[in-house]
């Protein structure tokens, strides 16, 4: 009993540290945030400063942070809505049709899943010069609709969910088959659209390079490389705004996951389970 | 992965059905068009799919390999150089480095990040208090961009101003320590910082795994009086053999494109120490304006990550037959 006991508390010693490794850094960025850049430079103290509003307004200075957010905002969403909808419609047609060639088209787009993106940045960078759509949203948001993974996952979905004979009940009733696709098999798929549409967001949202190397105006940047951007500017001289610079885009992902998490995190789970 | 095959099967299954209820004879004349226009009908769904694709994932992918093949900067008129870029590469110092700072990296992170994912996956899903609490409070970090996550560990790491090294000193180290300014800690600095960005998801992972396993079989190995230790060993690791497969694959593509940590946190250096090769990639491409040699270059880690690939699907997926 008593040596049963002794492994619990050990594991919940060793729980809380843990925990404490997690959190201690976003604890540390928000308190820094409130401090001067003399006080950092002091050493740290668990309790917060009176520079917050001074550090806000000398970030801003440099950077609109606020306008980085509304890219990353816009560049997330689009891509998450519409790479939800297209993987789906394409889902539903390596799914439910059997056309020539559909085995080795599926094969390869699998093993296409393995090849690195940025194989292609030479190549795609070159592309969107030529059609001349550097330094704009549409190189982040309309490649990223084509999404090989969310189709297969959503494929495999729709063939352990959709039933050929509700297909076959919608066509007797004289449905299209795209309107069969709106009305039937997307209802179906919205759960697994929605766990997909998770990591899409993630993905998208924590994008780096590919934005680094497509933008060049600053008032287009999003939020990763922004902040890239005010780490190499003056700014960062001045601590506590750099601080709160991180802060600030920090926060309401900490706010959203925490209202979220349970569903993100069993959505995951899900993920791995059936992918 | 199992559980991928399954469903493979299953979805055969049900396409084999399917083709039945379609065409239950293909020699039917009208069955024949009948298929000609479902073909159309699929080729019509899958359309704006594949135009993207090929657009913008497959497209750059074939320009990139003739690229390599050219000198001259980005926008003027390419000259063809034959297979020079890549007899350059040999001599290259610089990519030789970098080629290595990434295979050390694959090296190192996988198995840290498959160890310790599994085990505090195995710690959160015991039957203790306040796991639902941890489980989100571990994944957090996951959410955080690359330069988000770069510029906290910056703040923490940094001589002189940085947070842990003013723990250290009233912990009663004196000596200034410099995490990122020496080869070896700037290593290891690294790897923490992704260990503690990507730790959550794979806990998450693992946990998906461990939570699939049933019940009957430990108790049935309760009842044989089966210590912890067998349990692990003959139950539980067992069963997680396809998700450590998918954790292990998710790893080491993932390690593979390290580019955000370094680049940000030591920008490669001390040196070119902990230059990876997609941030020379980028280097050469954006900062040198020498897109040949640079696809070059790519089409290099494209090679090592097939080689990888296939040694890992030997080892891997094959003997789970």
């Amino acid at each position: 009993m008593s040596k049963k006991l002794n492994i619990k508390t050990v594991v919940y010693v060793f729980l809380i540290l843990v925990t404490l490794v997690s959190a201690l850094p976003f604890y540390m960025m928000i308190i820094n945030a409130t401090r001067d850049t003399k006080d950092i430079l002091m050493g740290f103290t668990f309790l917060p400063g009176s520079a917050l509003l001074e550090n806000y307004r000398t970030m801003m200075e440099y950077v609109n942070i606020w306008n980085g957010f509304k890219n990353s905002l816009i560049v997330s969403v689009l891509v998450t809505v519409l790479s939800g909808y297209f993987s789906a419609l394409t889902a539903f047609g390596f799914a439910v049709y059997n056309f020539k060639g559909k085995q080795p088209l599926f094969i390869f787009m699998l093993l296409m899943m393995m090849v690195p993106g940025q194989l292609g940045l030479i190549g795609f960078y070159e592309l969107n010069r030529f059609i001349g759509t550097l330094d704009t949203f549409i190189p982040l948001i309309v490649p990223a609709i084509a999404s090989p993974f969310v189709v297969f996952f959503l494929r495999q979905y729709l063939a352990s969910t959709l039933h050929p004979s509700l297909l076959e009940a919608a066509r007797i009733d004289g449905a299209g088959e795209l309107k069969i696709f709106h009305t039937v098999a997307l209802p179906i798929m919205m759960p697994a659209v929605a766990t997909m549409s998770i990591f899409t967001f993630i993905g998208s949202w924590n994008n780096y390079i590919v934005p680094l190397v497509v933008l060049f105006s600053p008032e287009k940047f999003t939020v990763p490389v922004l902040m890239g951007f005010l780490k190499g500017s003056q700014v960062a001289q001045n601590l506590g705004s750099m601080y709160i610079g991180i802060a600030i885009s920090v926060v309401p992902i900490m706010v959203a996951f925490l209202f979220f998490s349970k569903y993100i995190i069993s959505s995951i789970s899900a993920g791995s389970i059936k992918g | 992965m199992g559980a991928l095959n399954r469903e493979q099967k299953d979805m055969e299954e049900q396409s084999a059905k399917h083709k039945v209820v379609h065409y239950p004879q293909k020699k039917n004349k009208v069955k024949r068009n009948e298929s000609l226009k479902s073909n159309a009908i699929a080729w019509a769904f899958l359309f704006p799919f594949m135009l993207l694709y090929v657009w913008f994932m497959l497209y750059p992918i074939i320009q990139g390999f003739f690229t390599s093949l050219t000198t001259g900067s980005f926008g003027m008129a390419r000259e063809f150089s034959g297979l020079d870029n890549y007899v350059r590469l040999l001599s290259d110092q610089a990519f030789w480095q970098s080629l290595w700072n990434t295979v050390y990296f694959v090296l190192i992170s996988t198995p840290t990040i498959v160890i310790f994912g599994l085990i505090l996956a195995l710690i959160v899903n015991a039957k203790l208090k306040g796991t639902t609490f941890l489980r989100s409070a571990f994944f957090m970090p996951y959410m955080l961009s690359i330069s988000v996550m770069a510029s906290i560990w910056v703040f923490i790491l940094q001589p002189y101003t940085g947070f842990l090294n003013a723990i250290l000193g009233q912990l009663g180290v004196s000596e200034e320590i410099f995490w990122l300014g020496n080869e070896h800690l700037a290593w290891i600095s690294i790897l923490v910082a992704t260990l503690w960005w990507t730790l959550g998801f794979n806990m998450v992972l693992f946990l998906a795994g461990l939570q699939d396993i049933s019940e009957e079989m430990y108790e049935a190995a309760d009842i044989d009086g089966a210590s912890a230790w067998a349990k692990f060993w003959h139950i539980t690791l067992p069963s997680l053999k396809g998700v450590v497969t998918l954790v292990v694959i998710l790893q080491s593509v993932a390690s593979f494109k390290l580019f955000g940590q370094p680049w940000l946190m030591t920008g490669g250096g001390p040196g070119d120490a902990t230059r990876p090769l997609v941030q020379y990639i980028y280097e050469l491409g954006f900062i040198q304006w020498d897109p040949g040699y640079a696809s070059a270059v790519s089409y290099v880690l494209f090679g090592v990550m097939a080689i990888f690939a296939a040694i890992q699907y030997k080892l891997l997926v094959k003997k789970e037959g």
